[in-house]
């Protein structure tokens, strides 16, 4: 499927309880701090790795990271 | 007042005796019960509620929210009353500052750092059975491993390994009240006489780290230092040990999911998600906090609340195809190890004890089934089904076979 786009992910405030499984899909995308938990800063995903990311922010349990996906605007 | 309160987890409320279910597949049985909303139970006497909830929705209602749903225990303020748990028995804020101190000690990174010493623990029991071509996996094995693993990383002998285990037998399934007891002093003279020992002189070992905190910027007394050590102990091992058990009799008696995982231990990974999903053996109790409701059932301050997390992970409004085993499910967000502020400070240590377990086995055994014909499978721990929180249903033996090279040399 062709992305259009952007995509943002960011983390949503005090839901983190580290599970740290963003950062074992995609350590690059999803940095953890020394106890484990997401440092994750608002970050615009760059395309090639935009499904990694989905796959990342999918696989939290807490559904900590947002996703915020903006179409480009046609014409 | 504590051996006055009748138990919150009476027998009594139970709506299936252990008669209605399946030894090999408790989870089955826990399923039956969902699908409707949280089930009710009134406890008699006092007149407190306890509620069981069982899906997705409702679990995650609940864990994510300490405020209303409390794990303080009451007997917090005196811990020399009782065996309490730090910091699982207690609620955020002051929960926070207890993981704050933990939390890098079993952080993903410093559990890859130990990964080479719990592979060498892993290899050295798989090769002291292997050429006998046999062995009862739960004793020989399942038990040995998260219990080395453990002693070691915690600073006590590993030569005491055997004694551990008989402890978390012990502890978790008592013959008595009062071998229960005689059971947590043994496990708080050991505790004593370590954290004794390395004030003198602090090793390389989480023992001497936790001699070095400090919280509200004073070093933790010995009681703080006692109730982190037991909850180390008593929640790492047993869980442990419980999912190897049943992870192994799954690979012993699916043929295809055995070869599978031997043809390519990359999936190892996946394989343990699932085995978590699949086999979830904990479960979750809170207190009522505050009046409150979930879909509609009114909940009062001071019920209890119960939360088994396998029927949540197989849960068909979350999970697809949630009562198949899928070796490599992607994705697998699953709550084994629970959700919220209260996640499983071990979850990174037990998912690597898991993985190693998977790949080194496998290596070595890539074929084998359970041992004996007439081998007849017995449970415990599916107490859960009346209502105790704590249970971890076990396989109670494990009979393996497999061809030895050496035996058919």
């Amino acid at each position: 499927m062709a992305d259009h786009g952007e995509l943002t992910v960011a983390l949503r405030p005090g839901l983190c309880s580290g599970h740290a499984r963003c950062y074992a899909i995609a350590p690059d995308l999803y940095p953890i701090d020394d106890e484990g938990y997401s440092a994750l800063e608002p970050t615009l995903v760059p395309e090639n790795l935009r499904q990694l990311a989905r796959t990342g922010a999918e696989a939290c349990p807490e559904g900590a990271i947002r996703m915020d996906e903006t179409a480009t605007k046609a014409g | 007042m504590v051996s006055d309160s009748p138990s919150p987890f009476s027998p009594q409320v139970s709506r299936l005796g252990p008669a209605a279910v399946d030894v090999l597949d408790p989870w089955e049985s826990w399923q039956r019960l969902s699908g409707g909303g949280p089930i009710s139970t009134e406890i008699d006497g006092d007149g407190r509620g306890c509620w069981y909830l069982l899906d997705y929705q409702q679990m995650k209602s609940a864990l994510q929210n300490p405020a209303v749903f409390s794990s303080q225990k009451d007997s917090y303020k005196d811990t020399s009353q009782e065996f309490v748990l730090l910091p699982g028995e207690v609620d955020p804020p002051v929960h926070r500052k207890y993981r704050t101190l933990l939390n890098p000690a079993f952080s993903p990174g410093q559990v890859a750092a130990r990964e080479p010493e719990i592979r060498r623990i892993c290899v050295e029991l798989i090769e002291s059975f292997l050429d006998r071509g046999s062995c009862e996996f739960m004793n020989d094995f399942a038990f040995l491993y998260p219990t080395s693993v453990f002693l070691g990383m915690l600073g006590l002998d590993v030569r005491r390994t055997t004694e551990f285990v008989e402890y978390t037998h012990r502890f978790t399934r008592p013959r008595s009240a009062s071998d229960r007891r005689d059971v947590e002093i043994a496990i708080d003279a050991s505790l004593r006489e370590l954290f004794g020992e390395r004030r003198s002189q602090p090793r390389d070992d989480l023992a001497s780290y936790l001699l070095s905190c400090e919280i509200d910027d004073r070093p933790l007394t010995d009681e703080e230092l006692l109730s982190i050590g037991r909850l180390l102990f008593i929640a790492g091992l047993d869980t442990v040990a419980a999912t190897l058990g049943w992870s192994f009799h799954h690979l012993a008696i699916r043929p295809q999911d055995r070869t599978d995982l031997a043809v390519r231990p990359e999936l190892s990974s996946t394989a343990v998600e699932e085995f978590l999903r699949y086999y979830s053996v904990i479960t979750s109790s809170r207190t009522v906090a505050e009046d409150t409701s979930i879909n509609g059932c009114p909940m009062h301050a001071g019920d209890s609340i119960v939360i088994p997390l396998a029927p949540v992970n197989r849960d068909a409004s979350e999970y697809e195809a949630a009562d198949q085993f899928i070796l490599d499910r992607r994705p697998n967000r699953h709550v084994g190890f629970g959700l919220g502020p209260h996640r499983c400070l071990g979850s990174h240590l037990a998912r690597t004890e898991l993985r190693i377990a998977l790949e080194e086995w496998l290596a070595r055994i890539p074929d084998f089934s359970v041992g004996h014909p007439d081998w007849r499978p017995e449970a415990s721990g599916l107490e859960p089904l009346l209502g105790i929180g704590l249970s971890v249903p076990m396989l109670s033996s494990l009979p393996l076979s497999w061809a030895s090279t050496k035996a058919a040399d």
